[in-house]
């Protein structure tokens, strides 16, 4: 071993510094974060429904965020308008990676409990034979900067007001905590909350007017007809699937066919009255997966739709639909529908 | 073919029998460190690399494919300069031809390897 190493002492002295320089540059974390392109899944991947079938070819967006990318992967992707880059925020240097996963499986549970309650919801009022019985059992913190608090913690209730209705923001308009389209708690306001940690026991809290405290509202779905369970099979976070999932169930309760069309969308759905499809992050990025995987028809946020102008090119397959409510969504498929039985006649 | 690997398989048996019977455990240490050392030194730029290229969602089949190659290339270098490394250190093996003990032990490794980035690469 030794011989070889003398054997080629001079190259080896030579490559040496070269070498660890190319090394240096594939491995230097740099400061940024970057969303990149992701997958579609579709939503039979997410629920089963006993007695229905996910006949519909709909498929929820994601996109892969890069966490910490190499001095050599930020050179390369600077300028390239299918990347999202930007610098790391204080807020993304507070957070280790455990609390990511944490608040990706908050949000997406919220979301996947969001799209049920809507679907049914509005599967309801069209037939009355489906129901369904959930409760607001809370609030799950998404972020605190109070240091009492931990991501995922359940808030029971606030200062000891009993959660008496499933409209969370009610609940929060009467203790004048609700802030409109927005998960975080009014600041500037003194309060004390109930919180429960796994199986610990309740704990009150005492809340600043400094604190911040991001939430999404945990329900609790007692019983659906027909039972719907969610069985997820992806390793996707995120809430921004909630408005094409509600769109998945709604159409397997309804027993609607939408055939040889590849549908796809993106946005949160709140459980307010007008359940209103919120903005996501990454819509860019999404659009690129949506045509890479030639999808007919992307639902976006009405919210998002700006980050899209000079992204779409008329010569692109996939529409792009705008929707504000769920509502919207609705009258799509309505008038996808009317265009179907139209061309049939 | 069933012929060609018995023969293989013969000659590998007597190349590994030559192998053990001329060197001692600790030069057989040193060989295989010594040699993940030179192969740790030239696969991990290009893997890194790979690594690095991976944020291109559209070439990832290419990278794949790729990770395969360089797999069937870290298995034949490694027994390749294992092979260099015994030689040095036994002049009496200078005269053996290990062709075959480097096809045999390459393909095993390659297709253990193989398996495991396959598996990795279905989990992530």
């Amino acid at each position: 071993m030794l011989k070889l190493l003398n054997k080629y002492k001079k190259w080896l002295i030579i490559f040496s510094f070269a070498y660890i320089y190319i090394l240096m540059i594939l491995l230097a974390p740099t400061k940024f974060i970057v969303l990149t392109p992701g997958e579609i899944n579709t939503i039979s991947q997410n629920y089963t429904i006993e007695d229905k079938e996910f006949t519909n070819n709909i498929n929820s967006v994601s996109v892969y965020s890069w966490q910490t990318v190499t001095t050599f992967q930020s050179w390369l992707i600077k300028n390239n308008d299918r990347f999202d880059i930007r610098e790391k925020t204080e807020y993304d240097n507070s957070l280790s990676r455990k609390e990511l996963n944490i608040q990706g499986n908050i949000s997406h549970e919220s979301s996947l409990q969001n799209a049920i309650i809507t679907a049914y919801t509005y599967a309801m009022k069209a037939d009355a034979s489906i129901n369904i019985d959930y409760k607001l059992r809370g609030f799950s913190v998404y972020y605190s900067n109070n240091k009492e608090l931990q991501i995922g913690d359940q808030i029971i209730n606030i200062n000891s007001k009993e959660i008496m209705n499933n409209t969370y923001q009610k609940y929060l308009e009467d203790l004048d905590l609700y802030v409109p389209d927005k998960n975080y708690f009014k600041p500037d306001k003194t309060y004390f909350v109930t919180i429960q940690r796994g199986n610990e026991l309740l704990k009150v809290i005492n809340i600043k007017d400094t604190d911040i405290i991001r939430y999404y509202p945990k329900y609790e779905i007692l019983s659906t007809y027909p039972v719907i369970k969610t069985k997820d099979n992806t390793n996707v976070s995120g809430p921004s699937g909630g408005m094409i999932q509600t769109l998945g169930i709604y159409l397997a309760l309804m027993e609607i066919n939408l055939p040889n069309v590849k549908l796809a969308g993106t946005g949160t759905i709140n459980t307010n009255d007008l359940f209103e499809v919120g903005a996501i992050g990454g819509i860019v990025q999404k659009y690129y997966t949506v045509k890479k995987n030639k999808i007919d028809y992307f639902l976006v946020p009405k919210s998002n739709i700006s980050e899209l102008s000079g992204v779409i090119n008329e010569s692109d397959k996939v529409k792009v639909i705008v929707v504000e409510t769920f509502d919207d969504v609705i009258s799509f498929i309505s008038t996808y529908r009317s265009g179907l039985n139209a061309e049939k006649n | 073919m069933l012929k060609k690997i018995s023969l293989t398989l013969t000659k590998y048996k007597v190349l590994k029998q030559r192998i053990d019977e001329k060197i001692n455990i600790k030069q057989t240490i040193t060989a295989t460190l010594g040699t993940i050392l030179i192969n740790l030194v030239i696969f991990l730029i290009p893997m890194l690399l790979l690594y690095n290229l991976m944020i291109f969602d559209q070439i990832i089949w290419l990278l794949k494919i790729i990770v395969f190659v360089l797999i069937f290339l870290f298995s034949f270098s490694y027994n390749i300069f294992f092979v260099k490394i015994i030689k040095n250190y036994n002049e009496n093996l200078e005269k053996n031809d290990f062709k075959y003990l480097i096809i045999f032990e390459s393909t095993i490794i390659f297709l253990v390897l193989s398996m495991f980035a396959a598996v990795i690469m279905v989990l992530v």
